[in-house]
């Protein structure tokens, strides 16, 4: 493990610094090669009265236009739920649903068909809010509830209480590489298939079942993805359904690369949710119970909503132990493109409300904010979660000890307490979260993986696994574990594009659990090959046969544990085993054991373990523009034993700075008829290196082997998004230094600018 | 009117490129620089993200030569230009700043730095933000590391969080310049000096491109052409040009018409309509506001290419630099191939996106009055986010004070109504009174006798009112004495 935990840069860095990484628009482009345009529906909900595509189709350049008749297999691009068309049908439930495919010589040919597309619509009533949705009924499915103890008594019985609403915004992924699929028919009715994807298997599957296929005839190629983040999931599958509707009709290659505005319109966000709720607590600031009816905005289909809710509920708890806690959820079901995974997938929704929670039960007792979450901490006075599960290694108070020194806390604290005296028009504040997330799908039989690892006759190495590629630093992980596991030089090791046809039936990169699936799926593999190698290397190192002697791989080298003077070189042993006729080619696979939950009870064990982080934000407001900049930030996260730190500390980094835009920056505005109103970077922000905090540190926890994963490390992708709480707890600090403890728990998320002045300002 | 040339000469790297353009060419002159490199030169390096100037994934740097005939490196967004801009100047994008060696790859060294930092994680902005990091490694005067983060702005990442772009950009401006442009240096100079400078005029079936090489030749054109759409740097207007096939059959370009110098006399700063944001910059230290205006304005990227009068004439509601000029003042000159005529800057706009300029008329100048020594300007802006952001509310304001009198005031907003306008009862109920906390706070409560502002995607008409109080107390405590606060 030593030799190549040294900083390995991501594997594709000398590429992407010289512009030659291919994304799916970079691809060389067939002669041939069709653009494509999708019509849209403009009305949020409307019955599809008549139509008229005559003139369109006349248009010069025009090869086909498609509607949902001509689909020859099932019109469904749904995920989980099938309830999501892949063209409309008669009704369309969302501004932007696809109703026609067109595909043509060039994009200006596209623009003037559907420019000739003629649509009557019969309006029919939209909603757009949570709000009108609770007041419609209008929701998916009948709810879920996870609770323990017995909350109503213990609110009742309770000393102190409060209760109240807390609203969270929507989010844009805003990847900086939009939606994109290439689409290439082949012979024998083949379709290969190159997709930006974090799923791959499953947008073979969708490409399947609409074009009538088996799965074998699809092939589908991720190289890498310019930033997904749970966008790219499901919504992957939506433009590579349509192209290749339009490569199967016209029998050319298609191209779908959504322009940025059409992404920003048309395509999924971060579920809005409102919650509910009511907390019970001692003067000395003990949690005693908690109750929160949770509703999301999904939009108008499932897609992963529920699951999304389910770990927003999980999440309902974040690092606070509750004795009894009833929790319950609502996913609304209104007329906008329907949500989607984002980083984090409803915990920082779930988390944002205890941690609003923890806030005023500090305004309620004068107990300090952070002193107040450190009493509730799992691990002081209980262990069991809401759902059941135990936590474990917990290491909440550690870190809290830990960071207090590394963030000089109680300095500045006070230094930020004689600011706030001398400083009429600015004030700053500082705020400690914590963040304990659970890593697995919360759906079992997701969680597995599948390798291929091939070694060829120079010792060098392809390795396959069912992983996708979005930035993350899985294929950078995914070589160091194979060259650990050989004792070879990372440089002997590539990892190949993903391809369905490598590894099949995959599971999505997604739930932070990337290298934890896939690396031991690659580990099994390679494991698999030295057994073969086992009987081989022996004879050529001319030891005791003895099943018990340990062969080692190290340094390129294969030897006897007990004698390492005796080798021989890696690659010299594969000749030979090659001669021998050995197979070199070995498949591997992993499940993730002992997980399980059971919905109707809401009891189980969902996840194999929780990752822990901690970070405390000071941040400066101006109480006259609302305007917020970010001073200090110090991190303590917990990547276990990290395979890879500089990788780590850059998805902790980029995490952080992203959930700051959710808590900041970014909100989503529609009107009265459901159209979005920011639809493009000019009004929705996203942060810029000018929002980064002015002092920004980031601390991986040491000596911290996690027994039971890859090399004993953590998943790190989405949990340090939640980290950025921090960022809007301090605003609330600030605002409070301004206009006192009341105004400043009505901040919610996103706390821009305006909402802040709103907030100082409230009557 | 000078030679006309229906061909543009430039470097494409270090490879001199020829383009003409004629009734059957393939390329447009409306052809973006970004559709030019991935589409017809197949160099895929450059990536579209936004395609309107906001995430910087197509930034190249072009080069060009100064007054004084050297070398300078500016980073722009390839999505918003159009290819005559090119006309003898070098274009640099992300596949020419490494080089192979003896079939070795030699990495520039801001790609090195960007490697060792874990600076890429999907790489998709990664080629932009290197062909920032190399304008910054190239500049003549490195940017202090306080600048760095405003200079960068200009390139949205979604995966880092920027702190190892950032830790990169540090040891950039360490650098010395010494690359292999730098050594070819002597050579891309003559070959540009070896490009005429002439007008271009580019026609094809369906445009007409006129791009002359000084400002009397565009007004001859303004007056031939009455319809003809008229940009600067075309940051704002290429939207519409790129967008729509009917926006760009006959285009005006100013940008090669030379006009962009700063003249002074004792009483005045004449500005010439051609001078950038960047330019203006460099200005900054001798015209109060600039500064506090350009901080704000926009990325590197646009403010390398976009103008000041170009900011005005689009006469937006936001537009940054238009209450600046109210407040201070200032008037501009209209120039036609006949006369020319001056009016205030705060007559020139008549209505949402409207101004007096007549068709046959282009911005000769912007007039800026020097200020006594008892004249408090101020500039404050209120957006979203603090970079590269329109703003949601700004004031631009002009107080004469005579003894803590208010001798004269005139306090102007932006995104208050449907143009920037005078906060005029907000202003009157200061006129002659002294500069007090309560007459401030009287003041603030009339902004709303004075605006109805919208909702709108930045922010809501209640959040416009509650900012404009807002700025109100910034500008009463940005000129009382520190010891006087409250």
């Amino acid at each position: 493990m030593n030799n190549t935990r040294a900083i390995l840069n991501h594997e594709s860095a000398l590429a992407h610094v010289t512009g030659s990484a291919k994304f799916i628009d970079d691809i060389p482009e067939i002669p041939g090669t069709l653009c494509a345009h999708v019509y849209r529906s403009t009305e949020a909900h409307a019955r599809i009265m008549s139509y008229d595509i005559g003139e369109a189709l006349k248009t010069e350049g025009v090869h086909a236009i498609l509607k949902a008749n001509d689909i020859p297999g099932k019109n469904n691009m749904g995920p989980v739920v099938h309830d999501e068309t892949c063209l409309a049908e008669s009704i369309v439930n969302f501004r932007g649903e696809a109703i026609f495919l067109i595909a043509a010589d060039t994009n200006e040919a596209c623009i003037k068909a559907a420019s000739l597309i003629k649509v009557e619509y019969e309006l029919l009533p939209a909603i757009f809010t949570i709000e009108e949705a609770i007041h419609h009924q209008s929701f998916f499915g009948d709810g879920r509830k996870i609770s323990c103890g017995d909350s109503k008594t213990a609110l009742q019985e309770s000393p102190l209480l409060i209760e109240g609403e807390f609203r969270s915004g929507g989010q844009e992924h805003w990847y900086l590489e939009t939606q994109a699929c290439l689409c290439i028919p082949d012979e024998n009715n083949e379709m290969q298939v190159f997709s930006s994807s974090q799923n791959p298997a499953e947008t073979q599957s969708i490409i399947a079942e609409v074009l009538g296929l088996d799965k074998h005839l699809v092939r589908v190629e991720v190289k890498r993805m310019g930033g997904a983040f749970g966008g790219k999931e499901t919504q992957a599958a939506h433009v590579a359904a349509w192209s290749a509707l339009l490569a199967k009709f016209t029998g050319r290659p298609v191209k779908i690369r959504l322009n940025r505005r059409d992404d920003q319109k048309f395509t999924g966000k971060r579920h809005p949710f409102l919650t509910q709720y009511k907390a019970g607590f001692d003067k000395n600031g003990h949690l005693l119970a908690v109750e929160m009816k949770l509703f999301s905005n999904a939009g108008a289909t499932t897609d992963l909503s529920w699951a999304i809710m389910e770990r927003a509920m999980f999440h309902a708890d974040n690092a606070y132990y509750c004795p009894n806690m009833n929790i319950t959820a609502m996913v609304c079901k209104t007329n906008l493109p329907s949500n989607t995974a984002f980083r984090g997938f409803g915990g920082p929704q779930g988390m944002a409300v205890i941690e609003h929670i923890m806030d005023a039960i500090s305004a309620k007792t004068g107990i300090a904010p952070f002193e107040v979450r450190k009493l509730n901490f799992y691990g002081n006075t209980g262990k069991y979660t809401h759902y059941g599960q135990e936590v474990k290694n917990i290491h909440l108070q550690r870190m809290a000890i830990e960071l207090e020194t590394l963030a000089s806390l109680a300095q500045r604290q006070s230094a930020i307490k004689d600011f706030n005296i001398n400083n009429k028009s600015v004030k700053r504040g500082l705020a400690v979260s914590p963040v304990k997330f659970g890593i697995s799908f919360t759906t079992t039989h997701l969680n597995q993986a599948g390798a291929l690892m091939n070694i060829y006759q120079d010792g060098s190495i392809m390795v396959s696994h069912g992983g996708t590629e979005m930035g993350q630093g899985l294929h950078t992980k995914i070589r160091q574990i194979a060259a650990t596991e050989l004792g070879i030089e990372v440089d002997k090791i590539r990892v190949s594009a993903t391809h369905t046809d490598h590894v099949p039936n995959t599971s999505a990169t997604a739930a932070s659990s990337g290298t934890d699936l896939n690396g031991m799926a690659v580990q099994d593999a390679a494991r698999k090959l030295k057994t073969r190698l086992h009987s081989i290397a022996v004879k050529l190192l001319k030891a005791d046969t003895s099943p018990e002697k340990e062969i080692c791989y190290d340094n390129s080298r294969v030897f006897i544990a007990d004698n390492p003077e005796k080798f021989i070189p890696f690659n010299e042993l594969i000749q030979k085993a090659y001669f021998e006729r050995i197979s070199l080619s070995a498949t591997g696979f992993y499940k993730t054991p002992d997980i399980h939950f059971d919905k109707n009870s809401g009891k189980g064990q969902p996840f194999h373990y929780f990752a822990f982080g901690m970070a405390a934000t000071e941040v400066e407001v101006d109480m006259h523009s609302g305007m917020v900049k970010i001073l200090r930030t110090d991190i303590l996260h917990d990547a276990g034993n990290s395979i890879n730190p500089e990788i780590d500390k850059g998805q902790i980094a980029g995490g952080y700075i992203q959930g700051c835009g959710w808590c900041i920056f970014e909100e989503i505005k529609y009107d009265q008829k459901g159209n979005i109103l920011n639809f493009s970077p000019d009004t929705y922000k996203i942060p810029t290196m000018g929002d980064m905090p002015v002092d920004f540190n980031i601390h991986l926890l040491g000596h911290n082997y996690h027994e039971g994963t890859i090399f004993g490390s953590k998943a790190v992708g989405e949990p340090p998004f939640m980290l950025a709480l921090s960022a809007w707890l301090a605003i609330r600090q600030a605002i409070e230094a301004k206009a006192g403890k009341e105004k400043a728990l009505k901040l919610q998320i996103p706390a821009t600018n305006e909402a802040i002045l709103r907030c100082i300002l409230a009557e | 009117m000078n030679q006309d040339n229906s061909s543009i000469q430039f470097l494409l790297g270090n490879v001199l490129q020829n383009i003409t353009f004629g009734p059957d060419s393939i390329l447009q002159p409306c052809s973006s620089i970004l559709d030019y490199l991935r589409t017809h030169r197949q160099l895929k390096g450059s990536k579209e993200g936004c395609r309107e100037g906001d995430c910087g994934a197509c930034t190249i740097v072009v080069g060009s030569l100064d007054n004084e005939g050297q070398m300078q490196y500016n980073a722009l967004n390839s999505c918003l230009i159009m290819l005559p801009f090119l006309h003898g100047k070098q274009l640099i994008c992300i596949e020419h700043i490494a080089i192979n060696e003896n079939s070795r790859l030699r990495l520039h060294p801001v790609q090195q730095l960007i490697i060792d930092k874990f600076g890429s994680q999907c790489g998709f902005c990664t080629p932009g933000v290197i062909m920032s990091l190399f304008g910054i490694y190239k500049s003549t005067e490195k940017p202090k590391a306080t600048e760095l983060k405003q200079i960068l702005t200009g390139n949205l990442c979604r995966c880092t969080g920027y702190k190892p772009i950032f830790e990169a950009a540090l040891d950039v401006i360490d650098l010395v310049n010494h690359d292999h442009f730098s050594e070819d240096e002597a050579n891309t100079i003559e070959q540009l000096q070896r490009i005429k400078n002439s007008n271009l005029h580019l026609k094809t079936n369906n445009q007409e491109y006129f791009r002359p090489s000084n400002f009397n030749d565009a007004l001859l054109i303004r007056k031939s052409h009455p319809d003809i759409k008229t940009a600067f740097g075309f940051t704002d207007a290429a939207h519409q040009i790129l967008d729509k096939p009917e926006n760009r059959t006959s285009i005006l370009d100013l940008s090669g018409s030379n006009h962009n110098q700063l003249l002074e006399n004792k009483d005045h700063w004449v500005l010439q309509s051609g001078i950038t944001f960047t330019e203006l910059r460099k200005y900054g230290l001798k015209i109060p506001l600039i500064k506090e205006l350009t901080d704000v304005f926009a990325s590197l990227q646009i403010r390398n290419m976009a103008s000041l009068a170009g900011n005005l004439a689009s006469a937006s509601p936001v537009g940054d630099s238009i209450p600046v000029l109210m407040a201070l003042n200032a008037k501009v000159r209209l120039a036609s191939a006949h006369q020319n005529r001056e009016m205030y800057v705060r007559d020139f706009i008549t209505g949402y996106r409207q101004t007096q300029l007549k068709s046959n008329e282009l911005i000769d100048n912007i007039i800026i009055p020097k200020p006594s020594v008892n004249q408090y300007f101020r500039y404050f802006k209120t957006s979203r986010r603090h970079d590269v952001d329109i703003s949601s509310v700004s004031l631009a304001a002009m107080i004469d004070l005579d003894g803590g009198i208010i001798k004269d005031i005139r306090i102007f907003f932006g995104g208050m109504a449907a143009t920037t306008l005078m906060a005029v009862k907000t202003s009157e109920s200061l006129q002659g009174k002294p500069f007090s906390k309560d007459n401030f706070t009287i003041a603030e409560s009339m902004i709303g006798k004075d605006f109805s502002p919208i909702s709108d995607a930045r922010s809501s008409e209640k959040g416009r009112i509650l900012m404009a109080r807002g700025l109100m107390s910034k500008l009463y405590e940005s000129i009382i004495p520190k010891t006087d606060h409250e």
